[in-house]
């Protein structure tokens, strides 16, 4: 884990237990995972923190996201930790908190700052005869026309004839098929 | 149900009853030509000089001739029909066999023709404002890892459907295009789409389906 230099030296501060007595440092940690996961109903606690806790508040805030990206162990953190404070009992608060908040974190506040193309959720479909056309063209002639939605709330238009649409049906039941197949080796 | 040929058209064959019917053949395949494979001057020059006729003369029976013919095709008319058609036009008995000929073996061409012109446009009885299904590419993925977030294991689908558009329907820079539409799908929303699909395509072997194709054919 790549914790830089000045974070560690902000998190060495909390072995002063003079300054930080055991309940202050509670709630310190408490705020950071707090505002990591942004749970609604609290407010944000920063505003309450002193400006000689802030270092220590953002030092921590990087050290559980970046423990939470990476998918550190507890242990990992723990051995991280104990470089840097000399309290045992307090490496061990900030390591439980982390494993009990780890995959919340990863959850909310990592995973949905993504960009991919739309999702497809879901296929409408008309079947329509074709009678007549102003060009000469085959008539008498099914067509279908599929509407593709997705999760953004865009949706297209497609039309196709009954062998374009198996052509489109068969290309897809073979992806489908694919993944089946892996998952019964 | 025959044509009814517009008087206009009409004056132009008028001079067909002064040809000969080898003449008339040669004409029918001048006509015929130029449906298929465009305007050949040269062959019209040639044909005019060999009838010993006015190059304009046999130009405008040419063209009267290629709308005949065309117009026949387009509507598939059955040779019963088309000899109604012709009776219109006053010819001898010879020309009409020379008409009844060249119909006969020209008309399925013209029709594969037609068909094929409108197919190169691509697109669907002419309805320009959809996108015509092409191919779809797919692929399984698995994403590892993110910038925020590292050590994930989540398979989807990318999906690439192409599809073909009228680009500036009915006017002359009509060309088709080409779209990639790029999307990712996970297996449970691609397996659902594929059902879905499935039970479009089963809708035409229902019997529903199969009474009305039956009643309007």
């Amino acid at each position: 884990m790549d914790i830089k230099a000045d974070a560690r030296l902000a998190l060495s501060q909390l072995s002063n237990t003079s300054t930080y007595n055991e309940q202050t440092f509670r709630e310190l940690v408490d705020s950071v995972v707090k505002t990591v996961i942004k749970s609604s109903q609290e407010e944000y606690p920063t505003s309450n923190i002193p400006s000689e806790q802030k270092i220590i508040f953002s030092a921590l805030v990087y050290l559980f996201v970046e423990a939470s990206k990476h998918n550190a162990e507890s242990l990992e953190m723990s051995n991280f930790l104990v470089e840097h404070i000399l309290e045992p009992d307090r490496v061990q608060y900030i390591c439980d908190q982390y494993t009990a908040n780890k995959d919340l974190i990863r959850e909310k506040a990592l995973k949905n700052k993504t960009f991919a193309f739309p999702k497809l959720v879901d296929v409408d479909w008309r079947l329509d005869y074709v009678v007549k056309s102003s060009s000469v063209q085959k008539t008498n002639e099914p067509v279908y026309t599929l509407n593709f939605r997705f999760d953004d709330g865009e949706a297209m238009k497609l039309s196709c004839t009954v062998e374009q649409l198996q052509d489109l049906h068969s290309k897809m039941r073979d992806a489908v098929k694919q993944v089946e197949r892996t998952l019964e080796k | 149900m025959f044509l009814k040929l517009g008087d206009e058209h009409r004056d132009d064959l008028d001079s067909i009853a002064n040809l000969s019917p080898s003449a008339l053949t040669q004409c029918c395949e001048l006509a015929i030509s130029l449906i298929a494979d465009g305007a050949n001057p040269r062959a019209v020059t040639a044909v005019a000089q060999e009838l010993e006729l006015e190059r304009t003369d046999v130009d405008t029976i040419v063209k009267a001739l290629s709308f005949l013919f065309s117009e026949c095709a387009r509507a598939n008319l059955p040779e019963s029909e088309f000899t109604l058609t012709i009776l219109d036009l006053n010819v001898s008995s010879e020309a009409q066999e020379v008409f009844m000929e060249q119909y006969r073996q020209h008309v399925k061409k013209l029709r594969e023709l037609f068909v094929r012109a409108d197919a190169k446009t691509d697109h669907l009885f002419g309805i320009s404002a959809i996108p015509q299904y092409k191919d779809l590419e797919w692929r399984m993925e698995i994403e590892l890892d993110r910038r925020n977030v590292r050590q994930l294991v989540r398979p989807h689908f990318t999906l690439n459907l192409k599809t073909s558009e009228q680009v500036e329907f009915g006017t002359r820079d009509e060309t088709n295009k080409l779209n990639n539409v790029y999307m990712t799908a996970e297996y449970h929303d691609l397996r659902h789409a594929t059902d879905v699909l499935g039970e479009a395509l089963k809708e035409i072997k229902t019997q529903h389906v199969r009474r009305i194709r039956n009643y309007i054919q």
